[in-house]
């Protein structure tokens, strides 16, 4: 198993991607860190790296974010790729537990932001095309929703009610068995 | 879940970030594809349906998803769960869906097969992908599964389906269409019902053309003969009852995975992968046209009458053994015959039922018909049940002395020996003692996994045991629940 940093090091002799975030601020990254954006990753099959990408709907702050969680993935990745994980290898299954802990770990700290920086990540992931990113965000929405009433899912996202008292009542009655 | 999105390009679909107040309803102003992959990690299909409430925008978001979920611990109630489920689809407006997925409760009371049958048409007219349903598993109709008045319940033409997994209720017979193609449908599990079987073959043989993996659990309502005529398919699993003739015409067929074929008759020559599930293997009934010599896997479940099975190849990558030999002397003496020629493999792997004759002498038995192999893996008997295991008379062959004999078996090719379920008793330590001594050097590595049922704890004087049945430089690993044991 590779040690946190190992396996971008690797790849930083191999290439340097530059990103630019809408206000216009430039990110260096390793390929390894800018390909967990499949969005990224087609520009660069396709060859159309040179002189940066452009992000014009990343604003540097989030970019800084969504680069600072791939980096971390990206280790994780190459990490996965050495290792070996039959059921006789339990050392290394011991070493692979850790490490998914320590990002596990990662994931949650990485998630303390407030509520317009989480929208924010998740448009950024939608666009970039990192499914993990969007997976944990999209996670963290759904998992602020659970268990509340429709008052309190409305209050806590600002949610202005259009519908009618009618309209309401006959939705309610449509999904009668989701209230139950 | 994203596998509806576009590559996109910079510049491209979305408004450049815009500064948000405080008050700003940023949820709603969300494409609904990022919506919908938020409620479908609520993981709870009512939860998502409530949704619907919350705003005019809102009102369809749910009822477009691209899967409807209806499982898990947020699912409704079991008394009111075909209900829910009825007014769910009734409500659900998306005109394609990817994947219908109803898991009725358990404690669901005896669900009529007509109550599932307009779920089934749902999915014949909407669905473009997966339909996964499964019905209450009922004890009683495990037990008892001819109790009951039969119900029929009719799967429609899914032209769209991909993958369809029904896991019924055994005293539903399930009716298949004549007409139409199940044109997209690569995957089929069908399991806990009844069919007919001349309805069966029309499906396998003439409705499902890009089939390449299937899986059948069912009772033939009256005895009838199978025909699987297929091109595509790969995998055939087929536990079928009240079967005659068992035809399988497959020239993809890879893997065959088979019970209750009293006779069957076999063309597959890409075969590569055998379970053998049937009591006997009878050359006259059973019949294995155009396969080679050579499997992968062999994996035979019944050791009663299987010699012609185990001599029909002439080499076999992994051949797995299931040795439970009961007490009484003509068995034992059956299993010595029937294994008494077995092709040569590279990977032994037997597990022992139970174990009502010696390890030793059984397990030489195998070894010594299958001395070139390079590893050896044995499963042995859940020592946690005494009652399991009645010991063999007393002039039974394999309390022979001769039978322990090792005289002239050498594993020259033997690297890897892997125990598991292991207790560490004086029978194990012997038979492993037995082993060392026709090893030679070229064995690497010694696996042992302890028993996770209950028995002696493992301690350091039992791995120390182990260790000096071997020659010092041999790789020793004993595993407890998993983890690797240390004792330092």
């Amino acid at each position: 198993m590779a040690s946190a940093g190992s396996g971008d090091e690797k790849a930083a002799a191999a290439a340097m991607i530059t990103l630019i975030s809408s206000d216009n601020e430039k990110f260096e990254v390793t390929e390894a860190t800018a390909t967990l954006s499949q969005t990224i990753r087609h520009m660069i099959e396709d060859g159309c790296t040179d002189g940066g990408v452009p992000l014009p709907n990343v604003t540097s702050k989030i970019l800084a974010r969504v680069i600072e969680y791939c980096k971390k993935h990206a280790t994780a990745a190459a990490g996965e790729e050495g290792s070996s994980s039959s059921f006789s290898d339990a050392a290394f299954l011991e070493v692979d537990r850790a490490f998914l802990e320590e990002l596990e770990e990662f994931d949650d700290a990485f998630l303390e932001v407030d509520r317009a920086t989480l929208f924010d990540l998740i448009l950024a992931a939608n666009y970039l095309d990192i499914k993990g990113l969007l997976n944990l965000t999209c996670q963290k929405v759904a998992d602020s929703v659970k268990g509340k009433t429709p008052e309190q899912i409305r209050e806590m996202y600002n949610i202005v009610n259009d519908l009618t008292p009618e309209e309401e009542a006959e939705i309610r009655r449509e999904t009668q068995w989701a209230f139950e | 879940m994203g596998e509806g999105r576009h590559r996109r390009r910079p510049g491209g679909m979305l408004p450049p970030p815009q500064i948000m107040g405080e008050g700003e309803d940023r949820i709603s102003a969300l494409p609904d594809e990022l919506l919908h992959i938020i409620l479908l990690r609520l993981c709870s299909p009512r939860a998502a349906a409530r949704t619907s409430v919350l705003s005019r925008s809102w009102r369809h978001i749910w009822a477009r998803l691209p899967r409807l979920i209806l499982e898990g611990p947020d699912a409704p109630p079991p008394a009111s769960f075909l209900d829910s489920v009825d007014a769910a689809l009734a409500s659900f407006s998306a005109p394609v869906v990817k994947e219908l997925h109803i898991n009725t409760p358990n404690s669901c009371p005896g669900v009529p097969a007509l109550r599932v049958a307009p779920w089934l048409r749902f999915a014949s007219q909407r669905l473009v992908g997966t339909l996964f349903l499964i019905a209450p598993l009922l004890i009683s109709s495990i037990l008892k599964p001819d109790v009951g008045g039969e119900e029929e319940l009719e799967l429609p033409v899914c032209e769209g389906a991909t993958t369809i997994k029904l896991y019924l209720e055994h005293r539903w017979r399930l009716r298949l269409c004549p007409a139409g193609v199940f044109s997209a449908l690569t995957d089929l599990v069908i399991k806990f019902c009844r069919m007919d079987g001349t309805e069966l073959t029309a499906l396998l043989s003439t409705q499902c053309p890009r089939l390449r993996n299937l899986r059948i659990q069912a009772k033939l309502v009256t005895l009838s003969d199978i025909s699987i005529r297929s091109d595509s398919l790969e995998s055939l699993w087929f536990h079928v009852r009240n079967m005659g003739q068992l035809e399988v015409i497959t020239p993809r067929l890879e893997v065959l995975d088979v019970s209750q074929a009293i006779e069957a008759h076999l063309s597959a020559p890409k075969l590569a992968e055998v379970v053998w599930n049937v009591d006997t293997f009878d050359p006259c009934r059973h019949q294995f046209t155009d396969e080679g010599l050579h499997l992968r896997l062999l994996k035979i479940n019944h050791n009663s009458l299987v010699a012609s099975l185990l001599q029909r190849f002439d080499t076999v990558g992994e051949l797995k053994l299931s040795v439970s030999i009961s007490p009484e002397i003509a068995k034992y003496n059956s299993f010595l015959h029937e294994t008494s020629k077995l092709p040569k493999c590279e990977t032994l792997s037997v597990s022992s039922l139970w174990n009502n004759h010696g390890l030793t002498p059984t397990m030489f038995h195998l070894l010594r018909n299958c001395n070139s192999i390079r590893k050896f893996s044995v499963q042995l008997v859940d020592s946690s049940n005494p009652s399991l295991r009645q010991p063999c008379p007393l002039p039974c062959p394999c309390r022979l002395e001769e039978s322990c004999k090792i005289d002239g078996i050498t594993l020259d090719s033997l690297e890897e020996i892997e125990i598991s379920f292991f207790t560490c008793s004086h029978e194990e330590l012997e038979f492993l003692e037995q082993v060392s001594r026709c090893c030679v050097a070229i064995l690497k590595k010694l696996v042992i996994n302890y028993t996770p049922f209950p028995a002696p704890p493992l301690t350091k004087e039992a791995c120390e045991k182990v260790r000096s049945k071997f020659h010092p430089n041999l790789e020793v690993e004993i595993y407890k629940d998993w983890r690797l044991v240390h004792f330092d």
